[in-house]
């Protein structure tokens, strides 16, 4: 039950084929939680503004806000450590690889 | 039934009855499972200690604990099978191997309802953990966004020359541009009011410790 649940979320946040998505993602998921500030040092603006509310869309991070937008934080969530199990594990990012 | 088998009159020992101080392994298991617990949630978390503690964490705890019991149980009947030199020991041997045959057998375990597999125990386990894991990097975010934004709201209300004077010697800078002026250029950009601009990047970046001392 779990890998396909793995597999569910992976596939609906479209982290396969979408590379900046998963990078984004990825240095969300392995320090749990990271401001934007932080997260800007890694990728353009524009980048973010792309791959953010589409991770939120899936319910992979949420935005705890601050006054000032370049110190929110973003924090990776149940879904998302799901996901992130899942592009760990190489068996199953073979068989969603066939699959796309 | 397990219950009955622990509130009940403990045997002292002998074919067929449970080790004496059968109950000290019951809660020696159970203190295992808190243990175990705890190194888990927070190898996951990867944050402070304090935010491990939230409602999923003891639903965790409680599965975690249960399987313990339960395979410290089955152990208490096969350890009385050791040398009877050490029947004193008897209650520790049944929770170790208890709790170690929980790890390597009964995780893998299916349940099954109508002859079709429905989740191993480890399965289980998995999603409890995950559970817990993510209520718990969402109190670490919260507590922590909240101790930032006192402290900037703190920050904010130095005087300027001060804080830029801080600023300068703790926080770092990408080229050749001073901190104090490339915060600024960043704040005016952002329509976002300096002052707390730059207490918002002190907060984040330098210890607490040493904001705090600053700050008296």
């Amino acid at each position: 039950m779990e890998p396909v649940t793995a597999i569910q979320i992976v596939l609906s946040a479209n982290l396969v084929n979408n590379a900046l998505l998963r990078s984004v993602f990825e240095a969300v998921a392995r320090k749990r939680s990271v401001k934007i500030r932080d997260l800007k040092d890694q990728f353009s603006s524009e980048q973010l503004e792309h791959s953010i509310p589409a991770l939120k869309g899936a319910d992979l991070i949420r935005e705890s806000r601050a006054p000032i937008a370049d110190f929110s934080t973003l924090y990776v969530t149940e879904n998302g450590l799901t996901a992130e199990r899942a592009l760990k594990d190489q068996n199953l990012m073979d068989a969603l690889t066939t699959r796309v | 039934m397990i219950f009955t088998a622990v509130t009940g009159p403990i045997p002292s020992g002998g074919a067929g009855g449970l080790p004496r101080h059968f109950e000290w392994a019951i809660v020696s298991a159970i203190a295992f499972s808190f243990v175990v617990g705890v190194i888990e949630i927070d190898r996951q978390v990867q944050k402070t200690l304090r935010c491990c503690f939230v409602p999923q964490s003891f639903l965790y705890w409680f599965l975690l604990a249960l399987g313990n019991v339960v395979a410290t149980l089955l152990a208490a009947v096969l350890v009385q099978k050791l040398d009877p030199s050490l029947s004193e020991a008897y209650w520790l041997f049944a929770a170790f191997f208890g709790v170690f045959a929980f790890q390597g057998v009964l995780k893998n375990t299916n349940v099954t309802i109508s002859g079709k597999g429905f989740l191993t125990i480890d399965d289980w386990l998995k999603k409890a953990l995950t559970s817990a894991t993510a209520a718990s990097i969402a109190k670490d975010t919260n507590l922590n966004d909240i101790e930032t934004g006192q402290l900037a709201r703190e920050l904010a209300m130095v005087p300027i020359s001060k804080l830029n004077a801080f600023a300068t010697m703790h926080l770092s800078s990408d080229n050749q541009v001073s901190v104090v002026a490339q915060l600024d250029a960043i704040a005016a950009a952002n329509n976002a009011d300096p002052l707390l601009y730059k207490g918002y990047a002190i907060a984040n970046a330098v210890p607490r410790s040493l904001v705090r001392a600053f700050l008296r």
